[in-house]
C-alpha cells in the first residue's frame, strides 16, 4: 500500500526537491511551517528563496555539482533562511532521482539548532580534557618535586637535631670542661704565689702542668671536632685492609708494646673520606687497646656484610630502600654497663676518672654522620665491646646512594 | 659555738676539689665527718645503705658534671625518695650558669660556683657548714 503523502507532510523533517533549474515542485507542511512559509509560497519558487547566501554559494558549487555526479550527498551541515530571516541550521541528506529523462533533487534534513551548542560543549569538553593533562603533567612534576624535598628535608631534620645536639655539648664544653682546668690552673697559682705549700711545690708544678696538658688536648680536641664538623668528604674507594695497615702503623707509636690481633673479613671496598676513615679506625681500636684485658694483648674481630635501609630516617611512612656497608667492630675487652651507650659518643664524656680524654667516639661519631651513616655501641661489662657502623654504598660516578658496585662486588 | 652539723656528703669526680673542700671543712671543725663520693651512683649506693634515719648526713654537696651518674641525675633520685627528700642539698660547680641556678633556687637549692682561688674555699666551707646545721 502505498503511504500517504500527508505523512511525510506532517513528519518531523524538513523535505522539499527541486528541479535541476532550482524550482521547488514539492515542500512538506513542517518545513513550511519551520520557515514561516505556506506550501504556495514556495512551490514553483527558486529554491534559492529559503537558502541563504552561504547556503546558495554551496548549493551552487558543492551540494549540486556533487548531488549530479554522485546521485546522492549525505549529512550536510548547511542553514536554511525562514520567512522572517531567521537562519534554522539543518543537517541535510540528499538524492537525485531520473524519470521520464528529467532530474528531480530530493532533499530531507533534520533541524540541528542543538549542534551548535553541543559542539561547544564537546570544544569546552576538549579544552578541559587537556586542562587535566596539563594539570596531571604538573601533578607529577610536582610530586617529583616533591619527592625531592621530602628526601632534602629529611636530611635537613636530621642536620638540625644534630646541630642542637651539638650547640647543647658545646655549651657544656665551654662552660664546664673548658672552665674546670682553668679554675685548677688558678687555683695551684694561687698556693704557689701564697707559699704555704712548701715541699709541695714541686706537687703543685707537676699538677699545673698535668692540667695545661689536659687543657691542650681539650682544645685540640675540639679543634679536630671543628675540623671534621666543617671538611667536605674526598670519597674515594676504601679498601679496609690496606686502610688498616696503616692504623696500626699509628697504634704502635701511640701503644708501644701491646700487640693487636686484627681479624678483618667480608668488608667490601667502600666509597669514602680515606683521611675520616683512617680517624675513625684509629679511634675506635685505640679505645680496644686502651680497655683490653690482657695485659700486652688486645683482640679485635671486624666484619661486613650489606643490608637494605630505608633512606628515611626522620619523616614517618615514608620510604625509599638503599644498600647499606654495616661494619661490626668486635673486641673481648672490659666492656662497660650498656646503660651508658648513648653518653659515650658526646663530646669530653667519660665513664671514668681513668678513661681517655672522651673524644674519640665524639670523633667516630662525626665522622659518620658526615657519610650520612650511623654509629651505635653495645658493651657488656667484662666482656667487651661492639661498635656498629653503618654506611650507605655510593655509586660515586652516579652520584647515587645505595647502587652496589658490581665490579665491587664480584671481588 | 657547737655545731650540730655531724656529717657531709661531698660527691665530686674531681679529686683535687675533693681534697680542697675536705681539708677547708675539717680546718674550720674537725668533728664534722666528710664522706666523699666520686660520682652519683656511689653517692646513692651510700645514702640507701643507711638504716636509721638520724645518721643520714646534714647536707648533700653535689657536683653536677660527673661520669656515670650526673649531679642532676643524682638529685632527681635524691629527691624521689621519700626516704631522701628531705636532704639538705648544695650544689657545687664550675662555671656558673644564671638560668640553671634560678632554677635550683626555685627548688630551695644553693648554687654555688667552685672558687678560681683558694682563699675563698674558707668561706665557702663556713656556708656550707652554716647551712647543714
Amino acid at each position: 500500500m502505498k503511504p500517504d503523502h500527508s505523512y511525510l507532510d506532517e513528519a518531523p523533517c524538513i523535505y522539499f526537491s527541486a528541479k535541476d533549474d532550482g524550482i521547488v515542485v514539492d515542500v512538506n507542511k513542517t518545513t513550511c511551517k519551520i520557515l514561516g512559509y505556506e506550501p504556495e509560497e514556495l512551490l514553483g519558487q527558486k529554491i534559492d528563496l529559503i537558502f541563504t547566501v552561504a547556503t546558495r554559494v554551496f548549493q551552487q558549487t558543492h551540494l549540486f555539482p556533487l548531488l549530479k555526479m554522485q546521485t546522492t550527498v549525505a549529512e550536510v551541515f548547511i542553514s536554511l533562511l525562514a520567512k522572517n530571516k531567521e537562519q534554522v541550521p539543518v543537517l541535510l541528506n540528499a538524492e537525485r532521482k531520473l524519470s521520464n529523462g528529467s532530474a528531480i533533487n530530493i532533499y530531507i534534513g533534520i533541524v540541528v539548532n542543538n549542534r551548535k551548542k553541543f559542539e561547544d560543549e564537546l570544544v569546552a569538553a576538549k579544552k578541559a580534557a587537556e586542562a587535566a593533562l596539563n594539570e596531571n603533567t604538573a601533578l607529577i612534576q610536582a610530586k617529583v618535586e616533591l619527592l625531592a624535598h621530602a628526601e632534602q628535608l629529611d636530611q635537613q631534620i636530621s642536620v638540625v637535631f644534630k646541630q642542637n645536639e651539638e650547640l647543647r655539648q658545646f655549651n657544656r664544653v665551654v662552660t664546664h670542661d673548658l672552665q674546670e682546668p682553668l679554675r685548677k690552673l688558678s687555683i695551684f697559682t694561687n698556693m704557689l704565689q701564697d707559699g704555704k705549700e712548701g715541699d709541695k711545690d714541686q706537687l703543685v708544678l707537676q699538677k699545673i702542668k698535668d692540667v695545661s696538658a689536659r687543657m691542650r688536648s681539650i682544645v685540640s680536641g675540639l679543634q679536630q671536632y671543628v675540623w671534621l664538623t666543617e671538611s667536605k668528604n674526598n670519597y674515594r674507594e676504601v679498601q679496609l685492609d690496606k686502610l688498616l695497615l696503616l692504623v696500626n702503623q699509628q697504634l704502635k707509636k701511640t701503644f708501644p708494646g701491646v700487640d693487636l690481633d686484627l681479624k678483618v673479613e667480608g668488608v667490601i671496598p667502600f666509597q669514602a673520606d680515606h683521611d675520616q676513615m683512617s680517624l675513625l679506625f684509629y679511634q675506635l681500636l685505640s679505645n680496644s687497646i686502651r680497655y683490653r684485658k690482657e695485659k700486652i694483648k688486645a683482640n679485635v674481630w671486624i666484619s661486613g656484610t650489606t643490608t637494605y635501609k630505608n633512606k628515611y630516617v626522620n619523616i614517618p611512612r615514608r620510604y625509599q630502600y638503599t644498600h647499606y656497608l654495616k661494619i661490626e667492630i668486635k673486641d673481648n675487652g672490659a666492656g662497660f654497663d650498656p646503660h651508658y651507650k648513648d653518653q659515650v659518643f658526646e663530646l669530653f664524656k667519660r665513664l671514668n676518672v681513668n678513661s681517655g680524654l672522651g673524644i674519640g667516639l665524639s670523633l667516630s661519631k662525626k665522622v659518620i654522620e658526615n657519610h650520612n651513616g650511623k654509629i651505635t655501641i653495645d658493651s657488656k661489662e667484662g666482656e667487651g665491646t661492639k661498635v656498629t657502623i653503618v654506611l650507605p654504598l655510593i655509586d660515586v660516578e652516579n652520584k647515587q646512594t645505595g647502587v652496589l658496585q658490581h665490579s665491587s662486588l664480584n671481588k | 659555738m657547737k655545731t650540730e652539723c655531724k656529717s657531709i656528703l661531698y660527691v665530686d669526680d674531681d679529686p683535687d676539689d675533693r681534697e680542697f673542700l675536705f681539708n677547708a671543712i675539717k680546718n674550720i671543725n674537725p668533728d664534722i665527718e666528710v664522706i666523699l663520693a666520686d660520682n652519683g651512683l656511689a653517692a646513692l649506693d651510700y645514702l640507701k645503705n643507711i638504716k636509721n634515719k638520724k645518721d643520714l648526713p646534714g647536707l648533700i654537696v653535689l657536683d653536677l658534671n660527673m661520669p656515670l651518674l650526673d649531679g642532676r641525675e643524682t638529685l632527681k633520685r635524691i629527691k624521689d625518695d621519700p626516704m631522701l627528700s628531705s636532704l639538705k642539698i648544695v650544689v657545687f660547680t664550675t662555671g656558673e650558669n644564671p638560668n640553671e641556678k634560678q632554677s635550683f633556687n626555685e627548688l630551695g637549692i644553693q648554687y654555688i660556683s667552685k672558687p678560681f682561688n683558694i682563699q675563698f674555699l674558707h668561706s665557702i666551707a663556713n656556708q656550707m657548714i652554716e647551712i647543714c646545721e
